[in-house]
């Protein structure tokens, strides 16, 4: 039900499994350095790991899901524990820090 | 008009039984002063009476949410069980960075779910201070907020809004008080080493209200207002009578004894017989079969039993016929506030003819001179409106006309002062009935000895 896809190629050479969800709303101004980034992002992802975009303006009621406040969220579900960013993200090399992936 | 009541106990009748539909109510007050239970048990008010609530809440988990409405003997759970009630959270424990550029698109989704899906018709948002502490962009929550109170009121949802106070917030934060259309504030203060919690209506748009500041209690019963004053002097006077168990003092009083339903006074210094009278009072009135309770702040039950017997007081047996209730309270064990709501609650439940009070001068160590007036006030108001009949006992010296007694005095339909006189070796009792309304009472003072069969006027 998510509509979900994967951006770029995955290239990263760690095992382990990287699951981020990024959650946003249409067309809202905050979004299009986000993507930007995102697109990054996923390009340095390895082949286990997933990056999915939630549009939430299709799906409302997973806000209540993944207790989603402010927009853009990006949430990495795994590995364990869970870290959020919120936010417009502008810098790659800080959303990996903060997301730590590196 | 329709109206929306909290439920709170004591509160509604305040504002003529609730808060218009679709108002905007903000609950203020500093951390610790009950507006996250006061939100709670208005949402499960409107729940209970069958229509839908939503809890939002921005400081506790769902599970923390549950806690605290057990605490008040709020079964949260069953509401939810039955659809009747949804509580959304907002916390998290994940670590969160946030940065600059965002907005709350996300939020108001949220809130205005948890009222469309759910069909809410009341909503409780607690409390939406703490996005301020999450995002520090205040201009951006406020603009959130605002859509938000918009949407509610455009939707007709009656909304409750917790809110701390803030010493130096500067007022433009402080949105919800300016929309909202009812502002409750909440506080608690100590004084004496006693902590009294406050609550004071500060605006409510389309009703009137009263403008003091009410004393209040948690427990485990929840928020309970003490009993207000009524606003009008309408407690209407029963023209009937019952005894003193003695027929001369009967006689003094203009022959009828005691009016039912009245306040009497019995003041005296220590050793005087103050409660040996309200004893054989109470104890005559067990004779004829009916309810008393006598509130004992200086004896416990059984000492006030045994003393009073030795003067021939038949409250003993009545006791276990259970006619007779003796509650025992030390009177700094509890704030005046307190002491009043405990008391009246204990009446509601044993629904007593006549209440004894012995002595209501020990509740000086509870509270102030001033409090302690207030109090009873209140307590003789709400003893009339029950059409109880009331006996206060107070330790006063000599010098009545001057301490507290006096502005009791002004207060109660008769009075009644006993003192000793020494006379060489030998000392006197003296009895005088210096007021007692509507009777024609003798303006004499009386002899008076204590035996086993109680108070005798010579």
């Amino acid at each position: 039900m998510i509509s979900a896809y994967r951006i770029g190629e995955l290239r990263l050479t760690e095992d382990v499994e990287v699951t981020l969800k990024c959650f946003y709303a249409g067309k809202c101004g905050n979004t299009h350095a986000t993507l930007d980034v995102l697109q990054q992002l996923g390009a340095s992802l390895n082949q286990t790991s997933s990056l999915e975009m939630v549009d939430l303006m299709e799906h409302p009621q997973l806000a209540q899901e993944y207790n989603i406040l402010a927009l853009p969220t990006l949430l990495r579900v795994a590995p364990h524990p869970p870290i959020r960013l919120v936010g417009e993200l502008s810098d790659l090399e800080k959303v990996r820090t903060v997301l730590q992936l590196d | 008009m329709a109206r929306v009541p909290s439920g709170v106990e004591g509160f509604d009748e305040l504002i003529c039984g609730g808060v218009l539909p679709g108002q905007l109510v903000l609950l203020e007050g500093g951390p610790g002063t009950g507006k996250t239970l006061f939100g709670l048990r208005w949402a499960a008010t409107a729940a209970a009476a069958g229509n839908k609530a939503s809890v939002v809440h921005f400081e506790e988990l769902v599970e923390g949410v549950l806690c605290n409405g057990k605490a008040i003997g709020l079964d949260l759970e069953t509401l939810i069980a039955s659809g009747q009630l949804v509580i959304d959270s907002t916390v998290t424990s994940d670590e969160t960075v946030v940065l600059e550029n965002y907005t709350f698109d996300a939020l108001v989704m949220r809130i205005t779910a948890a009222v469309e899906t759910h069909g809410a018709t009341l909503l409780v948002l607690d409390t939406l201070d703490s996005l301020y502490g999450q995002f520090s962009n205040a201009t951006s929550v406020r603009s959130a907020l605002n859509r938000v109170f918009n949407w509610l009121r455009a939707h007709g949802i009656t909304t409750i809004v917790t809110g701390e106070i803030h010493e130096r917030q500067p007022a433009q934060l402080d949105i919800a008080a300016y929309v909202a259309d009812v502002v409750i504030r909440l506080d608690h203060r100590v004084s004496n080493d006693v902590t009294t919690r406050r609550l004071r209506i500060v605006k409510a748009r389309g009703m009137s209200h009263g403008y003091n500041e009410y004393p209040f209690i948690i427990d485990e019963r929840g928020i309970v207002m003490a009993p207000v004053t009524s606003i009008q002097l309408n407690n209407s006077v029963v023209q009937s009578y019952y005894t003193t168990g003695s027929e001369k003092l009967d006689a003094i009083l203009g022959g009828k004894g005691l009016r039912r339903n009245s306040t009497v006074l019995i003041s005296g210094g220590p050793g005087s017989g103050k409660t040996i009278l309200g004893a054989m009072i109470a104890s005559s009135s067990v004779l004829r079969q009916e309810r008393v309770m006598v509130f004992s702040f200086e004896e416990s039950p059984d000492e006030y039993v045994i003393n009073t017997a030795a003067a021939g007081s038949a409250l003993g047996e009545a006791r276990h016929s259970n006619l007779c209730t003796i509650v025992s309270t030390r009177p700094t064990f509890w704030g005046i506030e307190k002491h009043l709501i405990e008391m009246s609650r204990a009446i509601n439940d044993f629904a007593p003819e006549v209440v004894v009070i012995d002595p209501i001068s020990s509740l000086k160590s509870a509270g102030s001179l001033e409090h302690v007036h207030h109090m009873l006030v209140r307590m003789i108001d709400f003893l009339k409106s029950r059409s109880i009949s009331a006996v206060l006992v107070s330790a006063q010296s000599d010098d009545y006309l001057r301490t507290l007694d006096t502005d009791i005095a002004s207060i109660v339909d008769t009075w009644i002062h006993l003192w000793m006189e020494l006379k060489r070796d030998e000392s006197t009792r003296r009895l005088r009935v210096i007021k007692a309304r509507g009777q024609n009472h003798q303006e004499g003072s009386y002899d008076f000895s204590i035996s086993d069969r109680g108070v005798e006027i010579d």
